[in-house]
């Protein structure tokens, strides 16, 4: 019997299907051997393959983040996955089949897409129910943190105070939309069009 | 008067930020939303970009020219954008490393 585990965030959802490696002892809730993962996000087709095609996937999205993040070219292209900005709201995912003669999946989805199949894939590698090969992920959190410290601090007292404060400024913000009720614009709707 | 921040301070400002985020995550969601699709739903975009002008008019020095480049509204747009997505990226278990590692590269 094979265990199944899920990660949700919002729209998307990534299934992992696998066994636990008893030759080391672990539980039988475990997953260290995946044999399939899905990736589902809601309105477009089902993503869904081998272990050795998750990691390059996974990969793909998160240096394309990194670029995103970093105002580069934000533009990923590897055998498995291609991934490019359509403009600043929307990116065109294409998905090659290792299978012949299978056409290319093509989706086209938004930040608020991206980042909940991101946020997804944090919560796979973060889960202490999969244990993941860090061989097999290139990806990890930058490394800059170990080296260049003291030389940066001048920097970060430049940048950070301005970024810091738009930040804020855009999370105050965002928590004004508590204010928005839309029963209201519902009520103006009803009195301008009276069934 | 001395506007530098300390290591500390910064620290402590990541991990509210990113605590804030993990609570606001839908409303960020929902401002992309509007943003992809502005001619169906622009009320959450256009509300919250009013109240992050009106806020900076409040609080930065206007006279600034960074601060005019704020409020031009084709740069801001896109600056806006950019910060959502960091902090959008940041509300996992390990958030606040990662919150950390993007400003350092920043």
């Amino acid at each position: 019997m094979q265990n199944k585990l899920t990660f949700h965030q919002s729209s998307v959802s990534l299934e992992i299907i696998g066994l636990p490696d008893y030759s080391n002892n672990e539980n039988k809730d475990q997953i260290s051997i995946i044999s399939q993962w899905k990736l589902t996000i809601i309105d477009k087709p089902l993503i869904e393959g081998k272990i050795e095609h998750l990691w390059p996937i996974m990969n793909a999205f998160y240096i394309y983040s990194d670029l995103l993040i970093k105002n580069e070219v934000p533009s990923y292209e590897s055998k498995l996955i291609d991934i490019k900005a359509d403009n600043l709201h929307f990116h065109n995912i294409v998905l090659k089949s290792s299978k012949p003669n299978v056409n290319p999946l093509i989706l086209k989805i938004g930040n608020s897409l991206l980042s909940d199949t991101i946020n997804c894939f944090d919560q796979l590698n973060e889960s202490p129910k999969v244990r993941i090969k860090k061989t097999d992920l290139s990806y990890s959190i930058p490394k800059k943190l170990r080296f260049g410290l003291n030389k940066k601090v001048k920097l970060f007292n430049f940048i950070m105070p301005p970024f810091i404060a738009i930040c804020s400024l855009i999370l105050l913000s965002s928590s004004f939309i508590y204010f928005y009720s839309p029963s209201e614009n519902i009520e103006k709707k009803e009195l301008i069009k009276p069934e | 008067m001395n506007n530098k921040i300390k290591l500390e301070e910064f620290d402590a400002l990541i991990k509210v930020t990113v605590e804030m985020t993990r609570y606001l995550y839908p409303y960020i969601r929902e401002l992309f939303k509007s943003k992809e699709n502005l001619e169906e739903n622009s009320v959450v975009w256009n509300d919250f970009n009013k109240r992050f002008i009106e806020l900076i008019k409040e609080r930065f020095n206007v006279d600034s020219m960074r601060v005019k480049k704020l409020l031009n509204q084709t740069e801001n747009d896109q600056l806006i954008i950019r910060s959502l997505f960091t902090l959008s990226l940041c509300i996992s278990n390990q958030g606040y490393q990662k919150l950390k590692s993007f400003l350092y590269d920043f």
